[in-house]
């Protein structure tokens, strides 16, 4: 349950991808393998890095004092424990190359004191971004792992605020406009969005077992 | 309540996983909420102070007082 499939296209071809809760150790690893895109001229790439670093830093930061969760039961312990408690975690997306897991792109989220889901970050990694092999549809596919999880948590509010450059997604994404500087994901929302990737997924991925779509 | 109906928002037509990647593609999704943001940048530039400080310390740099003029 720890794990939220979605589909991307790699190299021309569809393949699984996972979304799951990061814990230090794989956020740690994660921050490494930014090391060698750090000096990319490239303006997008170096904003995936510097996001992901500040996403890192916060998640610690929260970690520190406790707010902070690396696995969906961590998460739903610190529920039960207090109802109103505030809880980070990052979320991070990974597809199979050969025979280890190479990630593709992460979510740093925060479970509210009202029990929302909000989204603070929503980086593509990198190796996603490539000239070379395009990772394609992964930022609304960690969307869809999202959504995944609030049905799991029975939230019925995914929110964040929306910039200039993430409104346009946004109103794609969930056939609304116009989105400004707040986009909300609620139950119509979060069923558009698990249609759309039930056209094409594989049929594991829509038994109710696996991810709680419709 | 259904917030968007509540908005001046509108529905759209819903456009396809392909269309969606294909957009995906040309804007990639590299997003971050500002305060967030503004919060995370913070807290870095907390922890390289509390860092540069350990490391002084760690250095031998003692602390300096002020002088009071008698």
């Amino acid at each position: 349950m720890n794990k939220f499939p979605f589909q991307v296209k790699a190299g021309g071809l569809l393949q699984t991808a996972l979304l799951r809760f990061a814990s230090k150790a794989e956020i740690q690893r994660y921050h490494r393998s930014l090391s060698p895109f750090a000096r990319q001229a490239s303006t997008i790439i170096r904003d995936a890095v510097e996001f992901t670093r500040l996403a890192a830093k916060r998640w610690r930061y929260y970690a520190s004092s406790g707010e902070a969760a690396e696995s969906l039961a961590n998460l739903q312990r610190k529920v039960q424990r207090d109802s109103t408690c505030e809880v980070a975690f990052i979320m991070v997306a990974t597809i199979r190359r050969e025979r280890h897991d190479l990630p593709v792109g992460l979510a740093y989220c925060r479970r509210t004191w009202c029990h929302h889901l909000a989204l603070d970050f929503l980086a593509l990694h990198p190796h996603a971004l490539g000239q070379r092999e395009r990772v394609r549809g992964v930022g609304s596919g960690i969307v869809f792992g999202l959504v995944q999880l609030a049905r799991v948590l029975r939230i019925p509010r995914i929110w964040g605020e929306a910039t200039v450059n993430s409104a346009p997604f946004y109103e794609k994404l969930l056939a609304i406009r116009p989105v400004k500087d707040l986009f909300i994901i609620e139950a119509p929302e979060m069923a558009a969005i698990a249609e759309r990737q039930k056209k094409i997924s594989d049929p594991i991925l829509v038994s109710p077992t696996t991810g709680g779509l419709p | 309540m259904d917030y968007h109906n509540g908005m001046t928002a509108k529905r759209t037509k819903p456009v396809s996983l392909e269309e969606l990647w294909d957009y995906e593609d040309k804007n990639p999704v590299v997003f971050a909420s500002p305060r967030a943001l503004a919060e995370a940048r913070l807290i870095a530039r907390l922890e390289r102070t509390k860092r540069n400080h350990r490391d002084a310390q760690a250095n031998g740099d003692s602390h300096r007082h002020k002088a009071v003029a008698a």
